[in-house]
């Protein structure tokens, strides 16, 4: 399954969690987001946006309709305005 | 009276040192009172009067205890208690009634036992050693043990006009061995703000939970941003609110901080200026004053990060997280009908949470003993719990079916909506593609689509 990366931004000071969103993995919330990363997957036309540790090791990730949805869950969560992201 | 017996041909006589009358709440009389020979010390209730440490030398109505000072002028103390009851504003003192309660510590208001529940020691007024912890039943104790205590039944406080709803305090105090998640599913309730427009959920959001707080709070102040009455004003630390008949005020620690959840504001000129636009912020959207006062300090006693936002009034979830060793207070208001029950859920979602033993602390708080696992971290209703963060394969479609509800459908491949689209679960391609870790989402989303709550569970 191929993977297109579409957008990408690293999470600094500047982009702490809002606690919009609460993730649960394994029963336990999720630690600290390093990286969001947008993707999309080879016949699946929604978009992932992917949340990645220190080691960008993906921790979670949640599925959008379109990419634009994917930035506004960032925004929400992270406050990750859209010039903030990089193209792929 | 002076405390020796002063001998005079067989008998004793008495020499006043001070003479002092008071009125109910402790003003001294002038005309009435007077140190005879040198001021003595000990005053109303034998408070340390405050010209004992602040170098008053003429008559003056405000006294000192270990904890706190009081003024009899207005029969208040000049400092909140850290420990909020939902039935007092926590200045209140000797709890309305002077004649027949003492407080001599500024800790917690009692009656005649109050001496013999104190050591020796602390008895005295002016004594270095606070009471026991667990000397009284009281609940208001500063930083005490933590001694379970049956749940006592919130008192409503008078309907806020303009509003319609009852309002209390449940004052939830959280302790637990690690960070935790626990969503309540709050009831929504009308709420009526006159004639002030109702913003959209989009609106609300737009400008909650910044990142400075600034300019969340600067919206509210300019009118581009609603206050809702027991809506979120302001929340701490990853704690998120977003009530529509309540109010969450939470602290985090540290950890959150320095993980980057939280933004560490404190003792910056930012902070200073947030207080100030919470405690209006809160007085502007009905809490009465005295509640605002407290929450607000609240957040000072356990800030790590101050974040300023506005709830949507149709929102009907709050998020509480708490992580290890942090035993701030939080703030709840919550329909005044319903906090009992609140006050147990809480309890409950706890204990579901795979935490083994949680009890009340003081008054409605919530102890997380150490070393528990908390497995199922959110509530049931909202994302699926799982004592083990896993599932069986089989158990998959069955569980999907429970959560969703009648009538769910499939939108894309693997992708499966409640009838409300509220509730979604994720199973497709993307989530087994990699060996030994198939899994599956369990996802709550808000009137947009966006996501609110993503369970991730394995599946073994």
């Amino acid at each position: 399954m191929n993977t297109d990366v579409k957008a990408i931004v690293h999470l600094g000071s500047s982009h702490p969690s809002t606690g919009y969103t609460v993730h649960v993995v394994d029963g336990s919330p999720i630690g600290a987001v390093h990286t969001l990363q947008i993707v999309q997957y080879e016949g699946d036309e929604g978009f992932y946006l992917l949340y990645l540790d220190a080691n960008d090791v993906e921790i979670t990730d949640t599925y959008h309709s379109t990419l634009e949805a994917a930035k506004e869950q960032a925004r929400l969560e992270f406050g990750v305005e859209r010039n903030a992201w990089r193209t792929c | 009276m002076p405390d020796i017996k002063l001998s005079s041909g067989g008998s004793y006589i008495v020499e006043p040192v001070s003479v002092y009358e008071y009125d109910a709440y402790g003003i001294a009389r002038v005309t009435r009172s007077a140190d005879l020979k040198e001021p003595y010390r000990y005053g109303f209730q034998g408070m340390l009067r405050m010209s004992e440490v602040a170098l008053h030398t003429t008559i003056i109505n405000d006294y000192a205890t270990l904890f706190r000072t009081y003024d009899a002028r207005t029969g208040r103390w000049t400092s909140h208690d850290p420990v909020l009851q939902p039935w007092e504003s926590t200045y209140a003192g000797l709890a309305g009634n002077p004649a027949m309660l003492t407080d001599w510590f500024g800790l917690t208001t009692g009656g005649g036992d109050q001496r013999a529940a104190s050591n020796s020691d602390a008895s005295k007024p002016g004594g270095t050693t606070p009471p026991s912890s667990t000397s009284s039943s009281s609940t208001s104790q500063t930083g005490g043990g933590h001694q379970a205590v049956p749940l006592v039944p919130m008192v409503p406080m008078t309907p806020i006009e303009g509003i319609g709803h009852s309002y209390v305090i449940l004052n939830i105090n959280v302790v637990a061995d690690r960070p935790f998640s626990l969503t309540y599913k709050l009831p929504s309730l009308p709420i009526s703000l006159g004639d002030k427009p109702e913003r959209s959920q989009s609106d609300a959001t737009s400008v909650a939970l910044v990142k400075g707080g600034t300019d969340a709070l600067a919206n509210v102040i300019a009118g581009t941003a609603k206050v809702v009455a027991g809506g979120l004003i302001m929340t701490a630390g990853a704690a998120t609110a977003e009530i529509g008949v309540g109010v969450v005020v939470f602290a985090v620690g540290a950890d959150l901080a320095a993980s980057g959840v939280n933004q560490i504001i404190y003792d910056t000129p930012q902070e200073t200026v947030l207080k100030q636009v919470a405690r209006g912020t809160l007085e502007t959207a009905g809490v009465p004053k005295e509640y605002a006062e407290p929450m607000a300090s609240g957040i000072e006693m356990g800030v790590q990060t101050i974040a300023g936002g506005v709830a949507p009034a149709t929102s009907r979830s709050l998020t509480v997280t708490s992580i290890e060793t942090v035993s701030t207070p939080g703030v709840v208001f919550s329909a005044a009908d319903d906090v009992a029950t609140r006050a147990a859920t809480v309890l409950d979602d706890v204990a579901e949470a795979g935490v083994v033993g949680p009890s009340l602390v003081d008054e409605a708080a919530v102890v997380v003993g150490p070393g528990k696992e908390v497995a199922k971290a959110t509530r049931r209703g909202r994302a699926p719990e799982f004592p083990s963060g896993t599932i069986s394969e089989d158990a998959v479609l069955n569980t999907t079916i429970e959560y969703l509800g009648e009538g769910y459908r499939e939108v894309s491949p693997g992708r499966y909506v409640s009838v409300d689209g509220l509730r979604q679960v994720r199973y497709g391609r993307h989530e087994v593609r990699v060996p030994g870790n198939h899994h599956v989402h369990f996802e709550a989303l808000d009137e947009l689509g966006r996501v609110v709550e993503n369970a991730v569970v394995r599946i073994e």
